[in-house]
């Protein structure tokens, strides 16, 4: 009897903690209007409206979680683009990081964006954009809902 | 590792599948939670990482959960069904039955309840630290919510298995037909 009481008082104080922390995020994380992106770039933040990027057609195939090749053929910009509107210099940057409504986050490097123009933001049917690298082995950066773009 | 009975080993195949089948009914209602909450997950594996925790407790051998981890993990990767972790999910399976057999032997001595309480919320925080480690590459208050939803929902099964196992434990340790028979 006294062992299931300390049990609850376990998980009580758990659940308790996690509550604690919920509410600091809710509060402490920057929040992006819908249908913008935030771009961070040399501690300076700007937005950019998605429905006034100009999407163009993004075909090419990546690979996913089974190994398998998946065509895509959906409108996108890429990430260079996204860059240029923004007002930054896409060829003076090291790399950028997506991020998603969620914090998951990917990495990509200056080559990807400029030299190969592997990395691209692909607008899903929900109006969310998602990031697809083309060429990589794994869907590991293809990250959906990315609000924000760090740039380094 | 000391020899497992077939039955035994039986329970712990049903907990792998109940596992697997397990997240991906969840991950439906988990989703909307952490779609609120803004992380990327920890409440599908809680649930599913509970069934392990059933099927080590109920075959008290230390390996069962890693043998049902990698167990999981094959059957994770046939059924393509390896999220964002892909080739990497292996790992990802594997180090919270490492971590449910740890708690099973460091706590041999306490309660059943007691530990089978302890592996519920540790398997999961350690299936949330690896993923984060390996994918997600969480920081500060984002990686402390995120371990935190895993080690709640985790806690919370707790409370679901722990009267499982107490209802099972008579089953998977019944005298089998034939030993009744030739007594």
């Amino acid at each position: 009897m006294k062992n299931k009481k300390m049990i609850l008082i376990v998980v009580g104080l758990v659940v308790l903690v996690t509550a604690v922390f919920a509410v600091v995020h809710l509060n402490t994380r920057t929040t992006v209007p819908e249908g913008s992106l935030l771009i961070q770039h040399q501690g300076k933040d700007s937005y950019v409206q998605l429905e006034k990027l100009t999407m163009s057609e993004v075909s090419g195939s990546i690979v996913n979680g089974k190994g398998e090749q998946i065509e895509v053929r959906q409108p996108g910009i890429s990430i260079r683009d996204v860059l240029i509107a923004a007002g930054i210099d896409a060829d003076k940057i090291k790399g950028v990081s997506a991020v998603a409504d969620d914090e998951y986050s990917a990495e990509i490097l200056s080559e990807e964006i400029n030299e190969q123009s592997l990395a691209y933001l692909a607008k899903e049917e929900d109006g969310t954009v998602k990031l697809i690298v083309f060429g990589d082995p794994n869907m590991k950066r293809n990250v959906r809902n990315i609000v924000k773009l760090i740039v380094n | 590792m000391k020899r497992i009975q077939l039955r035994k080993l039986l329970y712990m195949a049903i907990c792998c599948d109940l596992g697997i089948i397990s997240k991906r009914l969840i991950s439906p209602f988990a989703n909307v939670l952490t779609d609120a909450l803004h992380v990327p997950g920890g409440i599908g594996t809680s649930f599913s990482l509970m069934f392990l925790v059933i099927g080590a407790a109920l075959t008290d051998t230390f390996g069962s959960g890693l043998l049902m981890g990698a167990l999981q993990s094959g059957i994770a990767l046939a059924l393509g069904a390896t999220g964002s972790l892909g080739a990497l999910s292996p790992i990802a399976y594997m180090i919270p039955g490492i971590a449910i057999d740890l708690v099973f032997l460091l706590l041999r001595r306490a309660k059943k309840e007691t530990a089978v309480m302890a592996a519920c919320i540790i398997a999961p925080l350690t299936a949330s630290l690896t993923a984060n480690a390996l994918i997600f590459q969480l920081k500060g208050v984002v990686l402390l919510l995120y371990a935190g939803i895993a080690c709640s929902t985790g806690a919370l099964c707790g409370l679901i298995a722990i009267p499982l196992i107490e209802r099972l434990l008579p089953v998977v340790n019944a005298p089998s037909w034939h030993r009744k028979k030739a007594s």
